[in-house]
């Protein structure tokens, strides 16, 4: 009686200090400058245009990672093939990847000497120190959160379901569209927010890829880093504004996850 | 037109082989009856081209899904088959009548409505077609998935147990209606189960599938009167009588048999009604006074004797065809041959009722 209720004030203990951990500095952030003071702060030159890049690299980059990755998904989900464990293992690589490690790999992939890099040039598209080059590093580390999401949302489908599509007429571009999606929908959402919530956060590898310009590859957390020493109070304007993106990112997984119409992937 | 299913399949999974041939004729509806793991799903699957078989072909009269050695191999959504699945599996997300009308290949979006709501209040769902399937109970996604797999308009319908995600409550009424729905379909029928009793009273014929291969194939009574191995004897299991119930005196069930003939039962009952009861319940003797505590005595004539191993199992013919199953040694006593007349007896216990 007496070593359950230690155990559990030293449980309790335990909770209240990683809490406080862990909510002590997201507090920081909002108490350290007043709000009117964070408000005028993403007025300084700079502060807004790198939201608004972030805003719009990120989608992009969430456009081709939807486009290309929602299919691939599918026939991963799908199909038992000799090499799909390895195939799997590759597209989740960039999870754990460090991401300065990414952005030399980007480089020497995609820049001017990199392996393809050359190819790329002769088509005439240009990436490193460009806004493209951000949508790329970005689709690089934020796709296997939507991939593997979708994979795992594709497999929780009753194959029953897919082929009772397939008896009544549908081939499989019009089942993947009318049933697997929708099936899915609850699990695609939520990979979606967080690969966002990755490609919002993103640092290194677009640093190391795409560099930190200003309006053009300085998205907000290039921007943070770039304001640190000459005026903290937008570095930590613009923290606030991430934080409070990433939380309502955070939140919509939840949401999505539980499906509240009971038609989840799961049923 | 419709025309009749002709169907060889070979088919190997691992250890499994599935190696049948299969013909059933427009109107017709067949069984593949068998233990879980026979391949009757498989079989299924096969013909439906949800499954590939190594070897075989399958023909729609001459429109031919599948012949493997000239390479024709007609993709799923090309065959026009009606696929009720065994959970039914409607689409979740869509209301009854979209999941009916999602196989339509004709007609307008409105008609396409028009036309599922039509056939969906055809089965008594007329109020439930906006609601989705989790909305339903297992009786009516039953008839969703009945309604759904006949409005694609197919050449063959394939049923794999259709009734075994219903409760015993619902599962009579449902199976009563199956049956309506199978009698008026004019296409070929191929059903899955692994109930005798339920194949007996929907298909015209029943293949007993056992590892693969077709061990027997014929009509419900006949296959329980002379069953070819002792492994289609136990499956075939009660013999299915039907007639009409009502209640008796001394709280008995008694059920006026079609054809003539009466039996009582301890199970409460009235109206249509299936009575069963197990070849091994019912005991054959000369004619003669009851002695005894049977109480359901039948007069019958024996037309076939089929022994396996120590016993035999004897086909009878009373008004309705049954089966009993008795020691070798009895039937030498008894001179049980073909023509034989003898009585058979059984107790009400012995006797499950349940209604149509």
């Amino acid at each position: 009686m007496r070593s359950s209720f230690a155990f559990r004030a030293l449980a309790t203990a335990a909770l209240a200090l990683l809490l406080a951990f862990l909510a002590i500095p997201l507090v920081a952030i909002f108490v350290e400058a007043g709000p009117g003071e964070l408000i005028s702060s993403l007025g300084r030159e700079g502060a807004v245009e790198a939201l608004w890049l972030s805003l719009r690299t990120s989608l992009m980059a969430l456009a081709v990672i939807v486009v290309v990755g929602t299919p691939a998904a599918y026939l991963l989900a799908r199909r038992r093939f000799r090499g799909r464990a390895l195939v799997i293992t590759l597209i989740e690589l960039p999870l754990v990847l460090p991401p300065a490690a990414a952005g030399i790999a980007l480089l020497a992939a995609f820049g001017p000497n990199g392996l393809v890099g050359g190819a790329i040039e002769d088509a005439g598209i240009r990436l490193v120190l460009e806004t493209a080059g951000v949508v790329v590093a970005l689709t690089f580390v934020a796709a296997p959160f939507y991939v593997r999401g979708a994979i795992a949302a594709f497999e929780s489908i009753d194959p029953a379901l897919i082929d009772a599509s397939r008896t009544l007429g549908a081939g499989e571009g019009r089942t993947f569209l009318r049933v697997a999606i929708p099936g899915a929908r609850p699990g695609l959402g939520s990979g979606f927010a967080l690969a966002w919530g990755r490609a919002l956060g993103e640092f290194g590898a677009t640093l190391f890829f795409a560099g930190s310009l200003e309006g053009r590859t300085q998205t907000a957390p290039l921007a943070i880093f770039e304001f640190l020493a000459r005026d903290f109070n937008a570095s930590l304007a613009l923290a606030a504004v991430l934080v409070v993106v990433s939380a309502a990112l955070l939140l919509s997984v939840k949401l999505f996850g539980r499906s509240p119409d009971g038609l989840g992937a799961a049923s | 037109m419709a025309s009749a299913l002709q169907a060889e399949i070979a088919l190997a999974r691992g250890d499994f082989e599935l190696d049948l041939r299969i013909e059933v004729g427009a109107g017709e509806c067949v069984a593949l009856v068998g233990p879980s793991g026979a391949g009757k799903s498989t079989a299924l699957r096969a013909l439906a081209g949800l499954a590939r078989p190594e070897r075989g072909c399958v023909a729609l009269g001459s429109d031919r899904w599948l012949d493997t050695q000239a390479g024709v191999d007609v993709a799923v959504e090309d065959r026009r088959v009606g696929y009720v699945f065994q959970e039914y599996a409607l689409f979740p997300a869509m209301s009854a009548w979209r999941n009916v009308a999602y196989g339509m290949r004709s007609g307008s979006r409105a008609e396409q409505q028009a036309r599922a709501r039509e056939s969906l209040a055809g089965l008594g769902l007329a109020d439930r077609a906006d609601s989705r399937p989790a909305e339903l109970s297992g009786g009516e996604r039953q008839r969703v998935a009945l309604a759904r797999a006949l409005a694609s308009d197919p050449d063959l319908l394939l049923l794999d147990e259709p009734l075994a995600a219903l409760d015993v409550q619902t599962r009579a009424g449902a199976s009563r209606e199956l049956a309506g729905v199978l009698g008026e379909a004019s296409i070929p029928a191929v059903l899955v189960t692994h109930d005798f009793a339920e194949a007996a009273l929907l298909a015209d014929r029943i293949a007993v599938l056992d590892r693969g291969r077709i061990v027997q194939e014929d009509a419900p009574a006949a296959l329980a009167a002379a069953p070819r191995t002792a492994f289609v004897a136990d499956l075939t299991g009660a013999v299915v009588l039907r007639g009409v119930a009502r209640s008796g005196d001394d709280g008995l069930t008694v059920v006026e048999l079609d054809g003539g003939g009466r039996i009582a039962s301890t199970d409460p009952a009235a109206g249509p009604v299936a009575a069963s009861v197990f070849p091994w319940e019912i005991e054959l003797d000369h004619r003669g006074p009851a002695t005894g505590s049977a109480l359901n005595h039948l007069p019958v004539v024996v037309t076939s004797v089929t022994e396996f191993g120590n016993r035999a199992r004897v086909g009878l013919a009373a008004p309705q065809p049954l089966a009993a199953e008795v020691t070798s040694a009895s039937v030498a006593r008894l001179g049980l041959v073909p023509g034989a007349e003898v009585e058979a007896s059984w107790k009400a216990t012995a006797t499950r009722v349940t209604a149509l």
